[in-house]
């Protein structure tokens, strides 16, 4: 799950793996930068999974309200 | 903060030259922010790694450290959470724009919160800690427009004191390009900072 933030040496695997699935070949003197890149994408991505309601529903976006003044 | 002594003057007087033209000031916080920035940032990631993805593959040295640092573990963002930052666009749009365009009909700020800072201010790679602030400050300002695709144009109102120009930016509610437009012109009709060039270019 995404929204769990595994240990250094899962993250570390789970970066490898993603790298070889995608078919990426990270020059050595990069991967640690890349690694901490990718470290700070995995926490950033669990605080995107919060509780929602029906009135997260997106339709209707352009409602009169937020197209006018009509308050 | 330089920006405060040497920028916000600036920003102020453009703020007099609307005023004088009949504008209504109302300071305002923005609404949201954190959650914008945050899928903001997922958007911005996947489609820049998709459009630099084959070039960054074969060439990755051709990319600042930071840069590979960015979009290679961008391409490991799952689809569900890339559509699930475009759909949330429409409920946080419809929020923000009913608060903020429910008390004005246009929003100015200054395009970037910082001076116009130089390239090796902003080398992240290479520069001291903090440096990534100030490169993330050229863009805060304008993210949540670009996100929330409303209407927003970046006008010339002044310069630095390296003579470097500072912009204004006005935005306002989804489908207001025109009242956008006006009011930059009339801006323009009462200032000549669109015509000057930075001593620099004129030189």
């Amino acid at each position: 799950m995404m929204t769990e933030i595994p240990d250094e040496a899962a993250l570390a695997l789970e970066f490898d793996v993603f790298a070889g699935r995608a078919g990426l070949d990270i020059p050595a003197d990069r991967r640690p930068a890349v690694f901490a890149g990718f470290k700070d994408l995995r926490r950033m991505l669990a605080l995107m999974r919060q509780p929602r309601t029906a009135a997260h529903e997106p339709a209707g976006t352009y409602s009169i309200l937020s197209v006018t003044r009509g308050l | 903060m330089m920006w405060m002594r040497q920028c916000r003057p600036r920003f102020e007087a453009s703020l007099a030259v609307l005023a004088g033209r009949g504008a209504t000031l109302v300071p305002l916080k923005l609404p949201l922010m954190d959650a914008i920035s945050t899928y903001a940032s997922v958007v911005s990631r996947v489609e820049g790694a998709t459009i630099h993805a084959e070039w960054m593959r074969k060439h990755p040295h051709d990319f600042a450290t930071h840069i590979n640092a960015r979009l290679f573990p961008s391409l490991a963002i799952p689809a569900t959470y890339y559509v699930e930052a475009l759909s949330r666009r429409g409920p946080i749009l419809k929020a923000f724009a009913t608060e903020v365009f429910g008390q004005v009909d246009l929003l100015v700020a200054p395009t970037i919160r910082i001076c116009l800072p130089t390239i090796a201010a902003t080398d992240v790679d290479n520069g001291p800690p903090g440096t990534e602030q100030v490169a993330l400050g050229i863009s805060i300002n304008t993210r949540p427009f670009n996100y929330l695709g409303l209407p927003a144009m970046s006008i010339p109102c002044g310069f630095d004191p390296n003579g470097l120009p500072i912009g204004l930016q006005i935005s306002g509610r989804p489908f207001a390009e025109g009242a956008v437009l006006k009011a930059a012109d009339a801006y323009q009709r009462d200032t000549d900072w669109h015509a000057r060039r930075p001593a620099m270019l004129a030189a």
